[in-house]
């Protein structure tokens, strides 16, 4: 049984991998062009980048879960591995390599019940700056019925809606690289631990950054917002910081790198000629739509009307050459993924999605994203079917759906293929007319799936029996092994050679 | 025509020397088959238990030095895998460092934590399995009433005496349940249980120590006295 759930979960992790390495392609792709076109008008370079993945890994306490009735259910994206250590996938932010500042929203909610006292953590914020760092997040008890939802062995995906009904995505809009600037909107974020994020300290590569279990001093704050999960003077875990940004530097540093969580119409089926190097020769502009998806680490408490019917059946066959991507693997978005949602991976609210659905325009995507040598064509032809903007309200309960919990933990993401569909969800509140698809080529109807995964607190060895410590093959084997020597030996001295004459027979 | 005969003439009386029923050319065969295969069977065996436990002594000697660079690092929750605490045994003049978890894999290297369960010093039962073989469990059942158990964490040591010892069968998992015995009932005293397979060479039965917390001692005042003339 145990191992079942094992496969299922495993599959499930690396579809949402999949789907987050493709969708961080593909944001990357789509920022690269705008910021790309805008980096030609805008003359002063600014050294604020857009954070584009990363993680963010806590495991809250050290002990969290050592009690029998612990529950976990995770929402938005939200991950945790086998030794009970959550993963939020990034969602937005903005870091400044030069000065080692910035702030980073992650995505994703937690909620551990623990002893019928339960808390929500909820879109964490790492306010990245030195010695006075903070993480941040939105701290509250779930909602009325905690553990009617998803509770039982609903690992998988169950979309239910309503389902975690305190999932308040923050609509931190704030990427401002100002320190401090982060609990600017949304649900007031609760100053969980101080950290201390030194710039000297960070692992780099690339554009990825890591802070690895960096100690986490709890607050005030904290305390009080945590009682409820931890016991008498435990003390949180170290946090483990990763971050990739972007190669350009965004535009206007300060404020808006990430623009506003409502998607703006952006180009549509025109191709964009964007400069950089990302998107060069492809035709597939659109990218417009991402950036800014990027900003909104998540939508909307509500189950937004997710614009699920667009069926864009894209057809365009044409490559485009993607230098960005450092690994030369293609990235080609096939079949049902909600692949449109690049942004949805890196920046939870893929508000520019649904959007898509509001053109009735068949806008020719151009999907393929190529690297290195590889070409991939895919063949896509945008036809969007119902015209009018939320269409279908989709269910999608945690708004935060983006799923990137960067498999890749700090490098950007840049290859792979996804054929599967995307538990990105994505509800943009607004219906933006933005008509071109995202460089990918999503055909199908998207689906808005949120993934609920409710873990046994713990992973117990065995829970039904006491551990094997001895193997109990070795007495048959020994006595079968004896038994052949004392046989062979029989037999060989039965018909040992002698030396018969025929006469003597 | 002359020429055969004479060629003959003594290959025919090599033949009739050598000649023996073809079933005791099989018989032969099938002797020296069998005691190949019985040979190594009997070694795979041996290798099953020695070989383990050979292999377990040499992990345990990376474990220690491990063990002390996370102590030293202050290094946060246990990890699967990975040393948690040390157990010492005076009377079997043993001890381990023991790793987080009781998957077949963890225990290649030690005993084992059950993940679920308490941590050394807490109300609730420490349980760890271990391997019944010689660098392991292998005597455990020689632990009377009374005997003294260590477990040494980073900030302590926690003085447990044995106070039972039982044979269960392996679904019995209510002796590691945080009240060993009662399951489900909220503990109130601090134990620590051992389990390891029984009989020796085999694995239909467990052997089970509980042991009670009687006193522990912070690490900065040294050594319990308990430990003393132990390695």
């Amino acid at each position: 049984m145990r191992s079942t759930s094992n496969g299922r979960m495993r599959s499930a992790r690396r579809r949402v991998g999949w789907l987050s390495t493709l969708g961080l392609v593909q944001l990357l792709a789509g920022g690269l062009a705008t910021v790309g076109a805008m980096a030609t008008v805008s003359a002063p370079a600014p050294t604020v980048r857009e954070v584009t993945g990363g993680s963010l890994t806590w495991a809250v306490a050290e002990r969290l879960g050592a009690g029998d009735h612990v529950e976990v259910t995770l929402s938005g994206g939200a991950e945790r591995d086998r030794e009970g250590v959550f993963r939020f996938p990034a969602a937005g932010g903005a870091y400044d390599p030069e000065t080692g500042t910035g702030t980073v929203t992650y995505g994703g909610s937690v909620t551990v019940v623990r002893d019928h006292k339960g808390v929500v953590i909820a879109n964490p914020v790492v306010v990245i700056d030195g010695a006075d760092s903070t993480l941040r997040a939105e701290v509250g008890t779930p909602g009325p019925t905690p553990t009617a939802a998803p509770a039982p062995t609903g690992a998988g995906e169950t979309p239910p809606a309503g389902a975690v009904p305190m999932v308040t995505p923050t609509e931190n809009a704030s990427g401002v690289p100002v320190p401090g600037a982060s609990d600017a909107d949304g649900k007031p974020l609760t100053e969980l631990a101080r950290l201390s994020v030194v710039k000297d300290t960070a692992d780099v590569r690339g554009q990825a950054v890591t802070w690895t279990a960096v100690p986490a001093t709890a607050t005030e704050a904290s305390a009080g917002a945590l009682a409820g999960l931890l016991g008498d003077d435990e003390a949180l875990t170290p946090v483990t910081i990763a971050l990739t940004y972007d190669q350009e530097p965004a535009l206007g540093a300060g404020e808006g790198l990430l623009t506003s969580g409502s998607p703006t119409p952006s180009g549509s089926s025109t191709p964009s000629p964007s400069s950089s190097p990302c998107t060069s020769g492809s035709p597939s502009a659109s990218v417009g739509a991402t950036p800014s998806a990027g900003s909104s680490p998540s939508a909307d408490p509500t189950p937004s009307p997710c614009v699920s019917p667009s069926s864009t059946v894209s057809h365009s066959p044409s490559p485009s050459p993607s230098a960005t991507c450092p690994t030369s693997a293609p990235t080609t978005s096939a079949g049902p993924s909600a692949s449109a949602s690049p942004s949805a991976s890196a920046s939870p609210s893929a508000s520019a999605d649904p959007s898509v659905s509001a053109t009735p325009s068949s806008s020719q995507a151009l999907s393929a994203v190529t690297g290195g040598a590889n070409v991939v064509l895919v063949h896509a032809r945008t036809m969007t079917e119902s015209p009018s903007p939320s269409a279908s309200p989709s269910a999608s309960t945690s708004p935060s759906a983006s799923p990137s919990p960067s498999p890749l933990g700090t490098t950007s993401g840049c290859p792979t293929t996804s054929s599967s569909p995307s538990p990105s969800a994505s509800g943009s509140p607004s219906p933006s007319p933005s008509g071109s698809s995202s460089p990918s080529s999503s055909p199908t109807p998207r689906k808005t799936v949120t993934q609920h995964t409710t873990l046994p607190a713990v992973n117990t060895g065995d829970d039904d029996t006491l551990a094997k410590t001895g193997d109990g093959y070795v007495i048959p084997l020994m006595t079968l092994g004896i038994g052949l020597i004392a046989g062979g030996g029989i037999t060989l001295r039965a018909s040992r050679r002698t030396v018969y004459l025929r006469d003597d027979l | 025509m002359t020429h055969l005969v004479e060629w003959d003439a003594p290959s025919r009386r090599r033949t009739e020397e050598d000649w023996e029923p073809p079933s005791r050319r099989v018989g032969r065969m099938l002797g020296e088959l069998m005691l190949t295969a019985g040979l190594v069977l009997v070694l795979f065996a041996a290798y099953a238990t020695y070989g383990k436990a050979w292999r377990i002594e040499s992990e345990q000697n990376a474990l220690a030095g491990e063990l002390d660079r996370s102590w030293a690092a202050s290094a946060g929750r246990p990890v699967e895998g990975q040393p948690m605490a040390r157990i010492h045994i005076p009377k079997l003049g043993r001890q381990w460092a023991v790793v987080e978890g009781v998957s077949q894999a963890d225990l290649r290297k030690g005993p084992g934590h059950y993940p679920r369960t308490a941590q050394p010093g807490q109300i609730g039962n420490v349980a760890i399995a271990g391997h019944r073989i010689s660098s392991v469990f292998w005597d455990v059942d020689r632990l009377d009433r009374g005997d003294v158990i260590v477990a040494e964490t980073r900030t302590g040591w926690f003085v447990y005496r044995v106070v039972r010892q039982r044979l269960v069968l392996p679904r019995q998992v209510e002796v590691i349940a945080p009240s060993p015995g009662r399951p489900g009932e909220a503990p109130r005293k601090a134990m620590l249980t051992l389990t390891t397979c029984n009989p020796k060479f085999q694995n239909w039965q467990r052997l089970v120590v509980h042991a009670e917390l009687v006193r522990e001692q912070a690490k900065s005042r040294g050594r319990p006295a308990e430990l003393k003339g132990h390695p």
